[in-house]
């Protein structure tokens, strides 16, 4: 086997800062790419054409404040677009699909002798970031730099390096700032270094996405620069790159 | 039986895309002509047109550095086509486990995951060479 088989039972989704892997039972996704068939009398020319993502989903209704019902409810209604996140494995390292894009579905189906189901669906047209994960449903209680992943060399311009991360709750009152940092080596001879522009103060859940198009380099970590007044903080975060369009 | 029977899983077909061996559990290939209606008041004729081929697979998807998922995400996002190649077993090229080989350029890379089961991958491709069907080879 060319890499390591990952169980569906171990993935982790989210939908913005929400976690919702306890309500799905079912996702999916594809990257498409139109290949245009541009022959002339000359001959036979297939040409690459755009490329776009989709991400569909579906599981149980759960219903409760903020919960995957009434998450999902709320985005179909604001057409805001949602980022969601999925993760290949339950630990920091482990590789994520994300996509940022308009709800296009909410689909209910409710039969008297089942479980209410409940799905949506990201349509087709969005821009996918693959990446890693750096903390999953971490808890932080401190400021201080944590462990780094390795990532990818990013360049200037030309890919955008996408970091995303999600307060999932927070306990007590306070503030927390979470900056991503890069090295060439995990530290090793290059110390880590803050990617500018990629800084994040939550004071409540919520999520931030942080985009950077000059280059970066391989290893990526999160350092908390600043943390007052919570007893503790949990928190997921992604780094990663966009496809291009 | 004129010629070899060979199971797709012992010894095991290849498959590569860039140069990276895949490995799948189904592996599809038509090559289709396009075959034109020629036919007129004098009669039926049925001529021999243009040929396209496609490529497309699908199993459990392998994570990690050089795995299924890197690989054909790479090739998603990459601007040109990858040389493809695929034989029946994996043993030098002959008469009975001929290479067939092109240039793929992807057209879908999709992910599907349950709670009962693996991570399960599909892909599919077009050949852009410009002959449309793929190179075989015996030796």
């Amino acid at each position: 086997m060319a890499g390591s088989l990952i169980h569906g039972s171990t993935t982790i989704h989210y939908l913005d800062e929400f976690e919702v892997t306890c309500a799905l039972n079912a996702a999916d996704i594809a990257i498409d790419r139109g290949v245009i068939d541009a022959r002339t009398f000359c001959g036979n020319n297939q040409v690459p054409g755009n490329r776009d993502s989709m991400m569909s989903f579906g599981g149980f209704g759960l219903f409760g404040a903020d919960d995957y019902e009434e998450e999902l409810a709320a985005r179909m209604q604001s057409g805001a677009n949602v980022n969601r996140l999925t993760i290949f494995g339950n630990a920091a390292a482990a590789r994520v699909y994300e996509i940022l894009g308009p709800l296009g579905k909410a689909s209910h189906a409710w039969k008297a002798a089942e479980i209410l189901g409940l799905s949506g669906e990201i349509p087709k047209g969005q821009s996918l970031t693959r990446g890693v994960a750096l903390h999953v449903n971490s808890t932080f209680t401190a400021t201080g730099a944590q462990t780094g992943q390795q990532h990818e060399v990013t360049a200037a311009t030309t890919q955008v390096c996408v970091a995303t991360i999600r307060v999932k709750s927070v306990s007590g009152a306070g503030s927390v700032t979470f900056v991503v940092q890069e090295s060439q080596n995990d530290g090793g001879g290059d110390p880590y270094a803050n990617i500018a522009t990629m800084s994040a103060t939550f004071t409540a859940p919520g999520i931030q996405r942080l985009t950077v198009s000059s280059a970066t380099e391989l290893w990526k970590r999160i350092n908390i620069s600043a943390f007052s007044g919570f007893t503790n903080v949990v928190a997921t975060m992604i780094v990663g790159t966009q496809m291009p369009a | 039986m004129a010629g070899t029977l060979i199971h797709g899983g012992q010894p095991g077909f290849v498959h590569t895309l860039n140069a990276v061996s895949l490995c799948v559990n189904s592996l599809d290939v038509s090559i289709n002509r396009n075959v034109v209606d020629a036919r007129t008041n004098c009669g039926n004729s049925q001529v021999a047109g243009e040929v396209s081929t496609e490529v497309s697979d699908s199993g459990p998807c392998g994570f990690g550095a050089g795995s299924d998922e890197a690989t054909k995400f790479a090739h998603m996002i990459a601007t040109a086509g990858q040389a493809w190649t695929m034989k029946p077993k994996n043993a030098a090229t002959a008469a009975d486990n001929p290479q067939y080989a092109g240039t793929l350029l992807g057209t879908k890379f999709s992910l599907k995951l349950t709670p009962t089961g693996n991570v399960e991958q599909s892909f599919a491709a077009k050949l852009t060479d410009s002959a449309g069907y793929p190179t075989r080879t015996t030796s």
